[in-house]
Order: structure tokens, then sequence, then C-alpha cells
């Protein structure tokens, strides 16, 4: 053993003291890994040093080197090798030859081309004499290592042991506290897709509670309002909770949003939302979905449900259950969901859309707080406020649970009728346009024919061929047929008998012409044409009785597009296919 | 021929269309006539109109039904429909006739509605 001198020593003592101060700085574990190593080097007159430290999550001992800016991480079980060794044992190894122990694996210097004569390695242990790690230095210079060096490194690794362990913390928590961050955000963003108002209308009340049980929940609901005062009422809940729920039911509520506002057909939007989430999410997740339409004047209630839960409607006393039309959304491509109603309903009317949290909600005995209690609750306070009954419920469902855990997202709304049914305001955007230009002929003519317009039979045959014609090549389902059908009476015998006033000299005809967006069926008479007028108030009974306008609304609902062109003697109706 | 057949169902005239597709004109008015003259009959009763067979009719019919109600809303006598397919019914949506009309899907239910109202009927 060699001499060491006092002054090498105080010396030594000096570095450590820096470095252990240096440590103090640095709470980067990875800054702080390179720079012990780097110290150690010096400090041992070593060619390198190696800190692992262990990873318990995955049983592995890492360590991490940077270099030129880059952060490459090495691991290794954690009984590998002299460092895993003396990790498992907590032991001093220190080896003079490295080939010549039989611990030693000449793998890695072979692979590296690295070539290890002395090894020094010895635990790193913390406060509480917990291993949490291995120091390794390899090839003193000149020489094996000594006890000096054990001595030097012991130092060292005390040092390094409590600096590492409170780097390795702090990375665990910022990480944690990142994950918690996004989740929070995750949680914002979906709190901000809830709508932050009750619907406003004078005639209904609303109140809704969303209480998830992670930060981020599986159930939503929603108010779109809009069309012609029809109020969407809407309310589902995905399978499975956490980020995988919340991103299923943003996915539909944007689907069902977009959908709705460009076409308020309640089966065609349940359709493309399941399509949406059928195409795009695993076979595994879906939602239960409940979209009813109230006609806010005339308070009727129309409904399509996939697999939702029924929504209850009290009256009296006495309560109905709007019962699923069709399976959850996301599970079959091309299902359709047929709608229920439309459900007159009355003044007084409370309806309580929930999810299955609420009915499900536990309390310590796993006894379920159930369907038949709510009922009860509700039967028992209709003459609450909508408010004031959500409350009520809210407080049940704790006061039953008690001390258990939440396990489900609670999500209801209630809605209260305190007005009566009225009639519609006049539909606008229903006046009749006539064009003085000649109407557009586009695509290939597939059918053509003509009439005298002395006698309205004559009309017969020529519907029969365009309806046949379409069903050949298959332009159109059963029920456009019938409105195909009506819409040809309609015009023909328009253009007959009020364009060609019903005289033998004057022709009638039908054309339909074909693009591969839509098909177009053109009547023309040679009358004198008509003037633009407004369709009648359907709404307004004594319109009822009028044959003028009726027609035109027939047109209208079953073709996407019915112009009139020059100066009312063509009419031109487009179907897009 | 008459187009439309009638049979009671206790104090109730249930009319029935012999046609599936009602829509030539001659047909229509036709119809028409006799369906003024059945409500004549039934003035003041029950008047109740299934539509069982019929797929398709033209909205001249919709025209001649409105008379029909228009003269049974005069004499008092209480009509209502049903057994509408769902294409027809829709076409009674569209012009909003379901409003002015009572329907129901089955005769049972119509049978049922004269006597009493129900829940949500």
């Amino acid at each position: 053993m060699s001499l060491i001198s006092a002054d090498k020593k105080i010396q030594d003592l000096q570095i450590l003291l820096g470095i252990t101060l240096a440590m103090q700085q640095e709470k980067d574990l990875t800054v702080l890994l390179n720079q012990i190593m780097d110290d150690t080097c010096k400090i041992m007159d070593a060619d390198r040093a190696t800190i692992f430290l262990y990873d318990k999550k995955h049983n592995e001992l890492f360590s991490r080197v940077a270099k030129n800016a880059e952060i490459s991480e090495i691991r290794i079980p954690s009984d590998a090798g002299i460092a895993g060794s003396v990790f498992t044992n907590g032991h001093t190894i220190n080896i003079a030859d490295a080939y010549q122990d039989k611990r030693f694996n000449p793998a890695i210097d072979k692979k590296t081309g690295y070539h290890t004569n002395s090894i020094l390695c010895m635990p790193l242990i913390n406060n509480n004499q917990i291993v949490i790690g291995s120091i390794q230095v390899l090839n003193k210079k000149n020489s094996s290592f000594s006890q000096y060096d054990e001595e030097l490194l012991s130092s060292v690794a005390v040092q390094s042991a409590m600096a590492l362990e409170n780097a390795m913390l702090i990375e665990h928590f910022v990480e944690k506290k990142q994950m918690q961050q996004s989740l929070e955000i995750a949680a914002e963003i979906q709190t901000s897709l809830f709508p932050k108002t009750m619907p406003n209308n004078d005639k209904l009340e609303f109140a809704a509670k969303n209480i998830p049980c992670d930060e981020t929940g599986g159930d939503f609901y929603d108010f779109i309002e809009g069309f012609n005062g029809k109020l969407g009422l809407v309310i589902g809940d995905a399978s499975g909770h956490g980020i995988p729920a919340a991103m299923l039911i943003t996915t539909a509520r944007a689907a069902l949003r977009s959908y709705a506002a460009a076409k308020p057909n309640l089966e065609k939007v349940m359709a493309h939302v399941n399509k949406t989430i059928e195409n795009d999410f695993a076979d595994e997740r879906f939602l239960t979905l409940f979209f009813g339409m109230l006609d806010t004047y005339t308070l009727e209630l129309t409904y399509s449900s996939g697999g939702h839960d029924s929504p209850l409607i009290f009256r009296n006393g006495e309560y109905v259950e709007l019962d699923a039309t069709g399976i959850p959304i996301g599970m079959i491509d091309d299902e359709d969901f047929p709608t229920e109603g439309p459900f007159q309903l009355q003044n007084g009317d409370i309806g309580v859309f929930c999810t299955d949290g609420v009915w499900e909600a536990m309390d310590a005995n796993d006894e379920e707080y159930g369907r038949e209690r709510l009922i009860e609750l509700i039967k028992c306070n209709t003459d609450l406020t909508a408010e004031e009954l959500i409350n009520k419920i809210e407080k049940s469902v704790y006061d039953f649970c008690g001390d258990a855990p939440q396990r489900d997202d609670i999500t209801m709304f209630v809605m209260k009728v305190i007005g009566e049914p009225s009639e519609p305001p006049e539909q606008s955007g229903m006046k009749i346009i006539v064009l003085d230009e000649k109407a557009p002929l586009e695509g290939e003519l597939i059918y053509s024919n003509q009439t005298t317009s002395q006698n309205l039979s004559d009309k017969d045959p020529i519907i029969e061929d365009i309806v046949n014609l379409l069903e050949t090549r298959n332009l159109a389902d059963q029920r456009l047929y019938f409105g195909v059908r009506l819409a040809l009476d309609e015009a023909l015998v328009n253009a007959m008998r009020h364009g060609n006033k019903l005289q033998a000299d004057k022709i009638a005809y039908a054309s339909v012409r074909l693009t591969d967006k839509h098909f177009t069926i053109l009547i023309e008479d040679q009358g004198d044409g008509f003037e633009p007028y407004d369709v009648p108030d359907p709404d307004d009974e004594e319109s009822l009785y009028l044959e003028r306008g009726r027609g035109v609304l027939l047109m209208k609902h079953y073709f996407d597009s019915v112009d009139y062109f020059n100066g009312g003697r063509q009419l031109l109706l487009t179907k897009e296919i | 021929m008459p187009s439309l057949m009638t049979q009671t169902n206790g104090d109730v005239v249930v009319i029935y269309f012999k046609d599936a597709k009602i829509l030539d004109e001659v047909q229509i008015l036709k119809i028409s006539e006799e369906l003024m003259n059945i409500a004549t009959k039934a003035c003041g009763g029950k008047l109740l109109l299934a539509f069982n067979e019929v797929e398709y009719l033209s909205s001249a019919v919709l025209g001649k039904l409105m008379a029909l109600h228009k003269k049974c809303k005069a004499d008092k006598t209480n009509l209502k429909m049903c057994e509408l397919s769902p294409t027809i019914l829709e076409v009674f949506k569209i012009t909003k006739l379901n409003k002015i009309f009572s329907i129901y899907p089955t005769e049972d239910k119509a049978i049922a509605a004269y006597k009493k109202r129900g829940f949500f009927g």
C-alpha cells in the first residue's frame, strides 16, 4: 500500500468539498449524474466513472451519458455485471485485473473496443441505509485502486447518494406534475365543451350537473339551439372513463354538432355519428347517446337513442321511459337509429335525463342507488323547480353513498315544462322564387316525354316511366319513389292545369337528366308563367284548405332544390344522389 | 263499383279504401263524392277513415280530405284516421295536416280513443 502525503489528502478533500457544494446546486438528474461522473474520474485519477441508479418500476439499473447535448440512457438488469452485483449485495468490489476475475463480463469490452484493467465499484447508500445504485470507476492511471481510493470513493458515494436521490425524487415529481397538468388541461378543455348556460326559454326550465370521477369524464350533455325553434337535447355516456372516454365523447359531440347544424334530421345525424365513431375508434370503444329534438313552440318531443338508459318524463305522478331505439353508437357500421315520437309535452311535465352513474352509484356496502329510488324521489318533488330538483337528486345520491368513493361519472339534466304549447311563427324562406332565365340543363339526358294537356290522366304513364327509370338505375330508395311520384304528380298537374289551362294544343314536357352528383327532373309548360307568391303558412288552418302551396311543400321536402325558371314555365327538381 | 267500403265497429263507421294507389283524377273525384255521402249519413256521429291498403295518394287527395274535415267539423261529426303507412303519414306531417286530423296508428287504438284519452295519447 502506497503512502499518501498529507498534502495530497488535503487537496483531495478540497476537491471533494467542491464536488459536494456543486452537487447541492444541481437539481437536474442528468446534469448531476454527468457532473459527478466527471469529477469522480478526476479525483480518482481514473479513466472512466459510471453511476448506476436503481429504477424500481422496471427492476433495472440505469445511467445517463450526456454528450454534445445528446442524452443516452443505458439500462441493465439490476443484478447484472459488477455494478449489479455491488447493487444487489451492497459490498465494495475492487479488482486489480478484470480479466482474471470471473465476475467480470468481457462482452462489453468486446463490443465497445475498450480494455478494462482495474475496477472499483461501490454501492450508493442513502440516509435510510437503502442501496439506491452503484458507482463504478475503471482503469486507475498507472496502477490499481488502493485502500485510500476506496475511502475517497466512499466519501464521494455518500455525498452523491443524497444529491442523486433528491434529484430522482424531483424528476419523478416533475414528471408527475406534468402528467397532472396535462390531465388538468384535458379536463379544462372538456369542461369548456359543456354548455355554459342553460337554454333560455320561457316555457322551459333547465338545470344540469356533471360530476366526473376522474379529472376527465366519459359523460356529456349538450343543448343544440337553432333550427326553427327546435332544441336538441343530448346526453351521452362513453364506455370506460378517463382520457380515452373523454376523447370518444369529444369526437361524438363534434360529429353530432357539425352534422346536426347541416341536416336537422335525427336519424341521419345519429347514423353519421355512429359511422364516425365506428371508423375512428377501436371496436371496444362505444358510447350510448340520446338525441332528442324538442319543438319549443309546440312542445313536441321526438328522439332517437343509441342504447342510452331511458330518460324519464313525469306527469301527474306517472312517468314514461324514452327507451332506446337502437344499439350503442360505434358498435356496428351502417346501423339504423329510428326515431320515436312526437310526444306532446304539457305544462308541468318533468324530464330527467341521466347517465347510469346516477342510479348505479353505490354505498359502502355495494348497494346501488337504483332507478326506483330516483323515480320515487322525483315523484315526491314535482313541485320543485328544475334547479331545486337537480340539487335534491344530487344530495340524495351523495347522502346514499356516504363515504363510498364515486365509481362512475354522474351526469344529468332536468327539464321542466312551465308553459303551454303554442303555434310556431310563420316559417321564413318558403317564398317561391321564379327566375326569368332558362333552367340550366346539366348531365346526360336519360328520359324525355311529352303530353297534351286536355286530359290530366295522360300524366300517369309519364310518372310511371320516370319512377321505373329511377328504380332501374337504382337512384332512389322506396321512400323517395313515393316522394318522386308525389312531386311529379303535383308538378305535371300544375303544368297541365294552371300552366296550359287544360288546352289540347298545349304541351307539357318532362325530362330527366343525370350527372354523377345528382339527377334533375324538368317539367315544362307552354303557359303564361306566374308571378312569385308566398307559400301560405301551413300552420294557419285556413290556408290548409288551399290547394296552392301544399304541392310546393311536398316537393321541397323530397327534393334538395325546387326552382322555377323561364318566368315559371319551367320547374327544375334536383335530387342529390 | 264503389271505391270505398264501410263497416261499423260499435258506434263508429269505419271507411276502408279499396285501391292501393289513389292518383287518377277520375278516381279521386269518385272517392271524394263517396266520402261526402258517407259523411252526410254519419252526420253528428263517429267516422273513422282507415288507410290499411293505401300505398300512395296524391296531394289532390289531401285537398279532398280537407273538404271532408271541413264538413265533419260543421256537422259535429267526430272524424279520426288510422292505419296510415309511414310514407303517407310523412306526407301528412310535411303538409302539417297531422295537426288538423286525429291520427292513430291502428284501428283498435282509434276506436279506444273515441272512448277515452290515455296518458300521452
